[in-house]
């Protein structure tokens, strides 16, 4: 079996547990593997964030979004699955990508990334604007009029929400979703961002 | 035709390139369209049932990857393979110019005075009948052997024809150096350079300098390729060099294979038709460095604990008081950074975004030397070069790749000697082939 992320070939070790369960069908070297950091301590109020944005990160997220190589979802499949396994019975809810900008790069990376971990998700949010937040300035970003609408989707509004994004660096995106859901009712909103801009 | 499409023409002529990536206005697309120039072909088809990236050819099942497409609202496969040159899914598709060919009426010169050995005149005169009898041909050439030099004529006479001719390697510095080179000994000629982050010439030339990848863009397209793998590693036909090469040639092309190490098979059947050379020594008729062995116990520790070996120290001195540019080989990139601060000089490893900077800066003299692993085992000339292998009984270091670094040394005519020095923790067998090998090359009789 071969790095999802370097191509080397990984030797896998045998253990009694592998030899029962389904062979994994993907894998990411230790050494690759090694390179992510993870955040030593949470930088945003209310958003529980991951790993630390460093060059292996970086990497990893361009080849995800901008090379469109939507397998390497596999490197965090695992982690993601562990991570959304502690919100029990929460609905997961991603950051959504406007319809017109998920075509043309042919998925969302983020869905990708939860159906990568098997990991069952309800999106209730709708992107209104094809802008993104890091083409903005700061002043810009802050007064932008709302970046999501509600959709259609009804559920009770006490359910225990989860907002899941990929990466976060001033949170305005996540205070828009957040706002919406809160204004709509929903009294039980945690946030979850898989990396942190912020060291 | 008008301009704008002869320009269209001068760029695709046996080229295959991904729709909507194409460097000319969509109306110029659509006119060479509407006059049936051009055609679009699937990116990846169905062969049997099998996905096939009809930009690599990529044969092995794990390249391809099914996923839930947004913009076709169903499963689209995309090639893993050649992805860095941009994704290619079953939904794209790539532009084939199928109209004439460009052309160019330049008849090259050859502007190069140098002397051959009687090996290289003798090479060069085989290569020569193999061009006019339009046969592919095996060249056994070792290290260091003078190669480059012996194509010249091949490839004039190539030129001369309105052949369209490519030279092709598996690695960018190789192209570095190359390219430069062609172009100084056919100065009529537009010699293009192809690798990754190339800026991108629309214009049509005969003669391309390439990497593996970048022959991945053409189909169809050479009636010559010459491979130069003299400097691969390890000793191998890359197989896929041997599938971009096939698919790049003319159907009715040649391919000049330039080796260290053909296979028997290989040779064998090239020996058969005659179309076989072999240059056993090098151009300046001088043999190759052997290399020495020197004890260095425990280096690892040593360079752990922060001090640096005084055989190490010592050499560098030597190095350094004769004006000696070297290279200091490690086994691992951990063990490298680890030390380098012990070092004057700058390190340098794989995915290095210096690495070509880093190689420049000996090469002109700016560092006294370079930490590096086992990636400048190839294709690398720097003059007087001077090169130690700290660690030489480490796995990494086959024999072959031993061979290559030995290689290294002693490249320039005016000073055709050098040390070939491999620390090491015990010697291994490895370090023994390596300098057999060496000793049986120099001992060939020309
Ligand atoms: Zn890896
Ligand atoms: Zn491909
Ligand atoms: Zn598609």
């Amino acid at each position: 079996m071969r790095c999802l992320l370097c191509d080397r070939v990984v030797e896998k070790i045998e253990t009694w547990t592998g030899l029962f369960s389904r062979r994994q069908k993907w894998t990411t070297c230790a050494s690759c593997m090694a390179k992510f950091e993870r955040v030593s301590e949470q930088a945003y109020e209310g958003i529980r964030t991951i790993y630390v944005y460093n060059e292996a990160m970086r990497d990893w997220l361009h080849r995800l979004k901008f090379s469109q190589d939507a397998i390497i979802a596999h490197v965090f499949a695992d982690e993601i699955k562990k991570l959304c396994s502690h919100y029990k019975k929460a609905v997961i809810v991603p950051i959504p990508m406007h319809p017109a900008k998920k075509r043309a790069r042919t998925f969302a990376h983020m869905d990708v990334l939860l159906e990568a971990a098997g990991v069952r998700y309800t999106h209730l949010l709708e992107k209104t604007t094809t802008d993104t937040q890091s083409q903005k300035s700061r002043v810009e970003r802050e007064n932008s009029a709302t970046l999501f609408t509600r959709n259609a989707i009804q559920l009770r509004k006490d359910t225990h929400l989860v907002l899941v994004d990929d990466i976060v660096t001033t949170g305005t995106t996540i205070r828009h979703a957040h706002e919406v859901l809160k204004r709509d009712g929903f009294t039980h909103i945690e946030v979850l961002v898989f990396i942190s801009a912020r060291k | 035709m008008n301009d704008e499409l002869a320009r269209l023409q001068q760029f695709l002529s046996g080229r295959i390139w991904p729709a909507g990536k194409l460097p000319f206005d969509e109306s110029v697309i659509a006119k060479a369209k509407e006059r049936q120039l051009i055609d679009d072909v699937q990116a990846i088809e169905f062969l049997k049932g099998k996905p096939s990236c009809r930009r690599c050819r990529c044969a092995s099942f794990d390249t391809y990857i099914r996923y839930y497409c947004a913009k076709c609202d169903k499963i689209c496969v995309y090639c893993r393979n050649c992805i860095q040159m941009g994704r290619l899914a079953s939904c794209d598709t790539l532009v084939r110019w199928i109209g004439a060919t460009a052309t160019t009426d330049v008849k090259p010169k050859l502007q190069w005075q140098g002397q051959f050995t009687a090996a290289q005149a003798r090479v060069s005169q085989e290569l020569i009948d193999s061009v006019r009898a339009k046969r592919s041909h095996l060249v056994h050439a070792v290290c260091g052997a003078g190669k480059t030099e012996i194509l010249f004529a091949a490839i004039e006479i190539a030129l001369s024809m309105n052949w369209r001719v490519c030279v092709a390697t598996p690695r960018t510095d190789v192209v570095l150096e190359l390219a430069p080179r062609f172009q100084q000994v056919f100065p009529d000629v537009t010699v293009q350079a192809l690798y990754g982050g190339a800026p991108l010439a629309t214009s049509y030339s005969p003669f391309i300098v390439a990497t593996t990848h970048q022959l991945f863009r053409f189909e169809d397209a050479f009636d010559i390729i010459f491979v130069d793998e003299a400097d691969a590693f390890p000793y191998t036909f890359d197989v896929a060099l041997q599938q971009a090469v096939v698919k790049a040639r003319k159907q009715d092309g040649v391919t000049m294979l330039v080796t260290a190490t053909p296979s028997i098979n290989m040779q064998a059947q090239f020996q058969k038709t005659g179309a076989y050379s072999f240059i056993p020594r090098r151009f300046h008729g001088a043999d190759l460095p052997v290399p020495r062995f020197a004890s260095l116990w425990f280096y690892d520790k040593q360079l752990q604990m922060n001090r640096l070996p005084k055989k190490i120290a010592r050499w560098i001195k030597n190095c350094e008081d004769k004006g000696q540019p070297y290279l200091l080989f490690f086994p691992t990139i951990a063990l490298m950074k680890q030390a380098a601060h012990l070092f004057s000089v700058p390190a340098v490893y794989a995915e290095d975004a210096e690495r070509k900077e880093k190689v420049l800066a000996l090469r002109n003299g700016e560092v006294a030397g370079l930490l590096t692993t086992t990636i400048l085992e190839r294709g690398i000339t720097i003059p007087r070069v001077q090169v130690a292998v700290i660690g030489a009984e480490s796995a990494i270091f086959t024999a072959s790749a031993l061979i290559q670094i030995s290689g290294r040394v002693g490249r320039a005519q005016h000073e055709p000697t050098g040390d070939i020095v491999f620390f090491h923790h015990g010697v291994t067998r490895e370090m023994d082939a390596a300098k057999r090998e060496i000793l049986r090359l120099n001992a060939e009789v020309n």
